[in-house]
């Protein structure tokens, strides 16, 4: 496999080094790189020293099996199999070790603070590194899910700028929606 | 006193007690019993990098920062630390420059005491694996708090030797540089660090620093710049209030514009902080440590203080992720809860550019983030602000979540907009679980064909209408949501004034 090296450059003016192969995982690079403008080092206004080495390393993980990140996507290997109708059962069972594998990566991998969180998804949004913008997102959603206002309010520091005629009819329909799954 | 002694070359610790109080010759005289050498030739070390000055032998432990539990090293080398420094090392520690130093020699006595670069090396990746541990590797890069995990790490230690310019990595904000970064902490308040509840304190101190917040002396408002405490905190009794500001808000006069107090409160076991700004009135933050949660491992990191990479083995290693792991839970837990709401609140009445939170973030995450929630959840996120409001009833949003959640079939003869209908089946689908969650009980009497009647109830359950509607008189296991109507048509009625007010909007 190849293995030039990039240089990526934070907005405070660090530098940092990544495979080639790595970094397609980011579509921005990506068309960089193809596009012939590698000059060097790439300038990267908007993301920080602090941020950077945490998309590389999501990158080095994702960078060159484009394949993986999208059968997960499409929920699991199922989708294979149908595709491939000579099916090897071994493969099978090695694919699901290896999403097994990449899952545990990734929960640790995103056991973060808030701060990083948004910052990691500012800058995969930046980058266009689906994968990552995915995880990330859907972090920022997990702490939405089965909230009230109240503690999703708490939870992001929120302000609500409701008049109080607003705020009354607010808690009704959070009532309302509230029961919905009271039987669950 | 109780300590632990560590030889410098093979790593090997030994235990030792010396009467209380007592001076180094003591001590020296101590350990040289133990590994049978002349006291004359023992060098010691509290940061295994700068010898404690011999000068006066017969000063006591104490009064050379020494406490019970410390650890310490030795060698025989007489150049295995470096000498010269007259005061306690941790004095010597303030400030970005002399931690640089200090780096540097601790590089240099690396290279000549690894001789085994290569375990060395297999020690890292153990503890890389188990978690986020780069902090406790050997390399000297990586006392510097710069470290990720794994391969990025080394990657980055390639670069940084590169990279003339700057030989001292910056602090960066990063998850495993927890560890470390609370060990220079302690290291400096360490005379202070007399009790759970201090060092916890010690330990938010330590976290609201990293968040880029500096200290405020409230006697003379200036700004501290080690990473000490106001002096005399650790004699408040039962709350303890510190000031803090950001570098930002400093005006070339020397005065503060506004800055954020914290006040922490110990209650038993529990500490309570509660965080706020300090001249314009804003929402207190409060968080409440219990130290039972996280003691351990702020102690084991505190113990472990001077001890870099002194990891012998995987067990130990274990030991250590572990606790690491518990620590940046403790790590998140102040920054969420109290640290970014303050630093957004700063921001927000001064002016300031804020850190990155939620309503910060461009519109078009905001929406992507609705699109990844189910209905019900989209459907609370309009309750919470306006901004919010106005995004979550985008018609085209209930669209694609009302396809997720019934299909585009099911909107056949339905009018509206997508979150009426979405609503509307909705409400469809909780009548329908709610009949099924009650079909059991109706059930269960007759699993055998025998009437059962269960001692405690009073009504038995086959002949006792359950809550809502005529379920009661329906057979088991068949769905007529039409019959189960009265008490639900009330319901609907209900929903619908909901998704009105919803689009009100």
């Amino acid at each position: 496999m190849s293995s030039t090296k990039i240089f990526l450059k934070s907005s405070d003016d660090k530098t940092f080094e990544i495979d080639e192969t790595a970094a397609r995982a980011s579509e921005t690079l990506k068309n960089i790189i193809d596009g012939g403008c590698l000059d060097g080092v790439i300038p990267l206004p908007n993301v920080s020293s602090n941020i950077l080495p945490k998309v590389i390393e999501y990158c080095k993980k994702h960078g060159g099996d484009n394949g993986s990140s999208k059968k997960i996507a499409n929920g699991g290997v199922d989708k294979d199999k149908e595709i491939l109708p000579d099916y090897d059962e071994e493969e099978d069972k090695r694919e699901k070790v290896r999403v097994d594998e990449l899952k545990k990566w990734e929960e640790e991998y995103m056991d973060f603070d808030q701060q990083v969180l948004y910052d990691l998804m500012l800058a995969a949004n930046y980058l266009h590194i689906k994968g990552l913008l995915d995880l990330t997102v859907e972090k920022a959603a997990s702490m939405i899910r089965g909230r009230t206002p109240d503690q999703i309010r708490e939870n992001f520091n929120i302000n609500s700028d409701f008049t109080p005629e607003e705020e009354e009819e607010m808690i009704l329909i959070e009532d309302e929606w509230d029961d919905e799954w009271a039987f669950d | 006193m109780k300590l632990r002694v560590r030889a410098l070359e093979s790593k090997e610790t030994l235990r030792i007690e010396t009467p209380s109080p007592s001076s180094l010759q003591d001590l020296k005289n101590a350990i040289s019993e133990k590994i049978s050498s002349l006291p004359e030739s023992l060098h010691l070390s509290l940061n295994r990098k700068d010898e404690i000055p011999d000068s006066a032998p017969e000063e006591s432990l104490q009064s050379l920062g020494i406490t019970s539990g410390d650890l310490i090293f030795y060698t025989l080398n007489p150049n295995g630390f470096s000498r010269g420094i007259s005061t306690v090392t941790q004095q010597t520690q303030t400030g970005e420059s002399s931690q640089s130093q200090a780096c540097n020699k601790l590089s240099e006595i690396q290279s000549e005491t690894l001789n085994k670069p290569d375990d060395s090396q297999t020690i890292t990746r153990d503890l890389s694996s188990g978690g986020t541990s780069s902090a406790v590797s050997p390399s000297p890069q990586q006392e510097e708090p710069v470290g990720l995990s794994e391969d990025v790490d080394e990657h980055m230690n390639e670069f940084e030797e590169m990279d003339v310019d700057e030989p001292a990595p910056e602090i960066t904000r990063n998850s495993s540089s927890v560890p470390s970064f609370m060990k220079k902490v302690f290291k400096e308040e360490a005379v202070n660090a007399g009790s759970n509840s201090k060092l916890l304190i010690i330990s938010v101190h330590a976290v609201l620093l990293e968040s880029g917040f500096v200290c405020l002396d409230s006697a003379t408002k200036q700004k501290i710049t080690s990473f000490r405490l106001p002096q005399g905190w650790a004699s408040m009794t039962s709350t303890v209030c510190v000031n803090y500001t950001v570098p930002d808000l400093f005006r070339s006069g020397g005065e503060v514009v506004e800055s954020v107090v914290l006040k922490f409160q110990i209650l038993g076991k529990f500490v309570n902080v509660y965080g706020s700004l300090a001249r314009k009135g804003s929402d207190i933050h409060a968080l409440s440590l219990n130290e039972s949660l996280f003691m351990q491992s702020i102690n084991f990191v505190w113990t472990n203080c001077d001890s870099l990479g002194a990891v012998t083995d995987n067990n130990e290693s274990a030991v250590k992720s572990n606790h690491e792991k518990k620590l940046f839970e403790f790590w998140k837990m102040v920054k969420d809860g109290l640290t970014l709401p303050l630093l957004i609140d700063l921001c927000e009445k001064t002016g300031l550019v804020s850190p990155p939170c939620f309503m910060l973030l461009p519109t078009e995450l905001k929406i992507l983030i609705l699109d990844f929630l189910p209905g019900v959840d989209t459907a609370k996120i309009c309750c919470i602000c306006s901004e919010l409001r106005y995004l979550s009833s985008n018609d085209d949003l209930w669209k694609q979540k009302f396809a997720n959640e019934f299909g585009f079939s099911a909107a056949e003869g339905m009018r509206g907009s997508w979150k009426e209908k979405f609503a509307i089946l909705s409400e469809r689908k909780k009548r329908r679980r709610r009949m099924s969650t009650m079909r059991p009980r109706i059930l269960r009497p007759y699993p055998l064909g025998i009437p059962y009647f269960p001692v405690r109830d009073p009504v038995p359950s086959g002949f006792h209408a359950p809550v809502g509607g005529r379920s009661d008189l329906l057979p088991g296991g068949i769905d007529f949501p039409g019959l189960a109507a009265p008490r639900l048509l009330g319901r609907r009625n209900v929903v619908t004034r909901c998704n009105l007010g919803g689009f009100n909007a």
